[in-house]
């Protein structure tokens, strides 16, 4: 160094070592090391750019991993936005009364408990197959794909979409005789075609079976077959006792005939909400139309859509009204 | 981390970058990426110091050519692994020492295992001259020769210390570090080094 003191550099010797210093590799050491180093480069190349890339390559790594985070954070935020919290209370009261457990299944252990030094400890318990059972049939029921403590899916908007009206005990929704009833069909329908074929009669389960989900959708009233449905009145009691379901048989003349006299009823219904709706200035009428819309009651929307295209066929009809066309 | 600026070297014209020119890290680092003409650059400027240093720590040129050659070697093959962390001739004379270790090793564990300390008088006693020159004052290449000689003639550690800071313009820090040695070691066996060379350059020119 040039900075070094006189006791550890020395000019004069330096400048007698450079004199001496004139030994140089022979040139075929030379040429023999530079091509060892070619040979290294070429048998492994890489791109002499390639500082950038290593510069940036996590920082964009790490880039790629939060967007792809807020992406599955963004996509399952949404596509969980149909759950809905269900009060415990609103739930059926049988259901209400088992403790909050994730992994109760037919025949499974009630979960570890958790002690108050942080232990986990395992009692062991066992839930009883019955009450096992019942407790699947009423989640199946409504459609959660996990069973959760006090949580319910949803039912869509086009079977109703008031959770606590399929629990029974639950306060109605301020609605229309018409529609309440082609709700409780629809709710019944969902609620048959997902019950164990085991605990429903033959006929019954046959028929629900045969059920495809959009044909519910469409004529909430009717299965696609054609066959009438059950009432308001026998899923409730299902939801109540679902042992009484076993006894169906005999009832299933009696099933028809409701259901076809609801679905006449539902008709005349439509009818007479048409006949009231004409009454209504054309802006009321369609304001009407796109409440009905919005409550879901696409039926009675239809109809009266029907008819107020024949009698205002040069008014232009606003969105609201024309969603689910 | 990165150092700036290559010191310049010593004695080859080719070996003293000028302020536009690229460091010996950039080189090496160029090199580790592929470029294969940055590692002519590299090897044009070291290639004389190194060979001495290995050629003034053999006694034959054979060896000190193929020791020089490995170290030029391991260079290569290390090139993938190599990251800016200090002085490239600090990592350069590094592989040399340790290069030269291993000839040591197999050649019998003639390591000698110094242990300077200021109160060692052995250490500073000049060896004697093999060929007495009566003639006093000696003209340069005279010089030279009696002080390759006199070089020679130290004891291993001194000898490597001188010869790095002649080769390769070291500091006593860097030193220490291409030698795996303490700071104050260093400067010890450089302090000694110098004083037998001195002693014996005044001895010669009586």
């Amino acid at each position: 160094m040039n900075d070094m003191p006189d006791s550890e550099r020395d000019a004069k010797l330096s400048s007698v070592y450079r004199a001496a210093a004139t030994d140089e590799p022979p040139l075929s050491m030379d040429h023999a090391i530079r091509a060892s180093a070619r040979r290294a480069v070429a048998a492994h190349p890489r791109a002499v750019g390639m500082p950038f890339i290593k510069r940036w390559q996590q920082p964009l790594s790490a880039a790629a991993v939060v967007v792809v985070c807020v992406s599955l954070v963004t996509i399952m935020r949404d596509e969980g936005g149909v759950l809905t919290l269900t009060p415990r209370s609103k739930l059926p009261a049988s259901s209400a009364a088992e403790p909050p457990n994730n992994a109760r299944r037919e025949g499974s252990e009630i979960p570890n408990i958790v002690l108050s030094d942080g232990r986990n400890r395992n009692l062991g318990l066992k839930l009883p197959e019955q009450a096992a059972d019942r407790s699947r049939d009423r989640r199946d029921a409504y459609g959660l794909a996990t069973p959760g403590s006090g949580t319910g899916l949803t039912p869509p908007r086009g079977l109703g979409g008031n959770p606590t009206a399929i629990a029974g005990d639950a306060q109605p929704a301020p609605r229309s005789a018409a529609a309440e009833k082609n709700q409780a069909a629809s709710e019944a329908l969902t609620f048959s075609a997902s019950m164990d074929k085991d605990r429903q009669s033959a006929r019954t389960g046959d028929m629900l079976a045969s059920a495809p989900a959009p044909a519910m959708r469409e004529a909430p009233g009717r299965l696609a077959t054609g066959a009438p449905i059950t009432t308001t009145a026998n899923r409730t009691d299902r939801v109540a006792t679902p042992s009484a379901t076993a006894s169906a048989a005999p009832q299933t003349a009696d099933t028809r005939a409701e259901a076809r006299a609801l679905a006449g009823q539902s008709a005349a219904e439509n009818a007479y909400a048409v006949s009231a709706l004409a009454q209504l200035p054309p802006d009321q009428w369609l304001a009407r139309l796109a409440e009905l819309r919005r409550l879901g009651r696409h039926e009675e929307a239809r109809a009266g859509l029907t008819e107020f295209r024949k009698r205002y066929p040069q008014v232009a009809l606003p969105r609201a009204v024309l969603e689910g066309e | 981390m990165r150092v700036a600026v290559a010191r310049g070297l010593t004695h080859t014209a080719a070996a003293m970058p000028a302020d536009n020119l690229p460091t010996d890290e950039l080189l090496m680092e160029r090199y580790r990426d592929g470029d294969a003409g940055a590692f002519d650059l590299l090897y044009t400027r070291h290639k004389g110091g190194v060979y001495r240093y290995m050629l003034r720590q053999c006694s034959e040129r054979g060896v000190a050519e193929e020791l020089y050659q490995d170290v030029w070697t391991n260079l290569i093959r290390a090139r993938d692994g190599y990251r800016v962390t200090a002085k490239f001739t600090t990592w350069l004379y590094r592989l040399a020492h340790n290069r030269l270790i291993d000839h040591y090793r197999r050649q019998g564990g003639r390591v000698a295992i110094y242990f300077e300390t200021d109160d060692n008088p052995a250490h500073l006693e000049v060896p004697a001259l093999r060929a007495a020159d009566p003639a006093v004052g000696l003209d340069i290449k005279q010089q030279a020769g009696r002080l390759l000689q006199l070089i020679s003639e130290l004891p291993e550690p001194q000898r490597e210390a001188f010869l790095l800071q002649q080769e390769s313009d070291m500091s006593v820090e860097d030193i220490a570090e291409a030698t795996g040695v303490n700071r104050e070691t260093a400067k010890s066996r450089l302090r000694y080094a110098l004083a037998r060379l001195r002693a014996g350059m005044r001895e010669a020119e009586k």
